[in-house]
């Protein structure tokens, strides 16, 4: 995946977030079948988005049948990424190419599948595996949230999602986390008079999930010491130790490394954040 | 001179892949670490009248909740300004964790001044 410019990645969100609104609400309703045939341009933290949008669905009575992609890049990353083993296909798969995307699912933190995700994702690009502490972090980061926060109160865990992508061209290893639970605006605890700023519009999610990154936001648990893990990422993307972070929750796209906050038309179900690493 | 006569290395001696902030969140959480390895050698050390040392290295790395629940708790069962004087820290491979640590020691402080749950 070539690393688009921040406009041509906020741009490129906005209707991505819509249709998998769309898929949403008739998956929840009918059975669908996906006409990927002219799918020309496609990304892992699209299919991770996909996915994670679409798995729920797949059981029976409701299931969802996809179609490949014409376009003989847009169909490998398709058939590499494992899209194909959560959903039927409606013509012949074909194989898979072993080496380039690694996907895992669970409701858990599991520090072993963020260490074996990262070696992985390393030792695809430079032969030999390696840890890489800010990318552990932000992994068992990304799946506290989701253990923590992305639920309804008394409802299962929601399941999240890691897809790591090693780009051998630009020698980086490109991370997508996502799950499709309440999403960092719905979960978020915010003092009264935030509170009353939101709902009047006075203070977008934008510029809420802004001061969350600056640590401005005391955290769902109302415990002072607690909440520091998005400060942390951000802190790691400030340093350079991770590149390319990119937040979607709710209707908020944030690149973070770019400095570019937007409010989104279509909101996103749930939380996505991507970023990188590079392998030297 | 620091007088060391306990020493943890949680690489070795707790995990090489240490987890989230408690038990019931995944496997090697701070909590644990807190009450298997940490509050005893501390316990020790302070009866010692010497200092522990931690090892951070060695590691995939560590989450904030990991390091607040096992260090931060530490500061929330003994008084932090006695936690921060007898606790000595390596960090070579992330110099900027021990920074982090003794932030959650001092937060711990300002949280126990504040009534937050211990």
């Amino acid at each position: 995946m070539a690393r688009r410019t921040p406009d041509a990645q906020e741009n490129s969100k906005q209707p991505t977030t819509g249709f998998l609104g769309n898929l949403h609400f008739y998956a929840n309703r009918y059975n669908l079948t996906l006409d990927l045939s002219g799918v020309t341009y496609l990304t892992t933290d699209a299919i991770a988005a996909l996915v994670a949008t679409l798995v729920p669905f797949t059981r029976i009575p409701v299931f969802v049948r996809g179609s490949l992609p014409k376009d003989a890049a847009a169909q490998t990353m398709l058939v590499g990424s494992g899209f194909f083993d959560h959903f039927r296909s409606v013509q012949p798969i074909p194989p898979k190419l072993s080496g380039q995307i690694q996907q895992e699912r669970s409701r858990k933190v599991q520090p072993d599948v963020a260490r074996d995700l990262i070696h992985w994702g390393i030792k695809s690009i430079s032969g030999k595996a390696m840890k890489c502490t800010p990318a552990y972090r932000v992994l068992i980061e990304c799946m506290l949230n989701t253990h923590n926060h992305a639920a309804k109160e008394g409802a299962r865990r929601e399941t999240w999602w890691a897809t790591v992508y090693a780009d051998h061209g630009r020698k980086r290893v490109c991370f997508t986390f996502v799950d499709a639970g309440l999403g960092i605006f719905r979960s978020i605890r915010l003092r009264r008079l935030q509170m009353i700023y939101r709902r009047l519009g006075f203070r977008t999610d934008a510029a809420i999930l802004r001061d969350m990154l600056l640590g401005k936001v005391e955290s769902s648990t109302g415990i002072s010491y607690r909440g520091k893990g998005l400060p942390s990422i951000y802190k790691l993307s400030q340093g350079g130790m991770i590149k390319s972070l990119v937040i979607i929750a709710n209707d908020v796209y944030a690149d973070v490394s770019a400095g570019v906050y937007k409010t989104l038309s279509v909101a996103f179900r749930g939380t996505l954040l991507y970023w990188e690493i590079d392998v030297h | 001179m620091e007088k060391i006569i306990q020493r943890i290395e949680i690489a070795r001696q707790f995990s090489d892949t240490p987890g989230p902030r408690s038990k019931d969140e995944g496997e090697f959480s701070g909590e644990e670490f807190l009450e298997k390895l940490l509050l005893p050698a501390y316990e020790k050390s302070i009866a010692g009248g010497g200092k522990l040392l931690v090892d951070l290295d060695g590691t995939e790395g560590y989450a904030t909740s990991f390091l607040e629940a096992a260090f931060g708790g530490l500061a929330r069962k003994f008084p932090p300004s006695e936690v921060a004087a007898n606790l000595v820290f390596k960090s070579e491979d992330e110099p900027y964790l021990i920074d982090e640590v003794q932030g959650y020691i001092a937060d711990a402080r300002k949280a126990a001044m504040a009534g937050a749950p211990r």
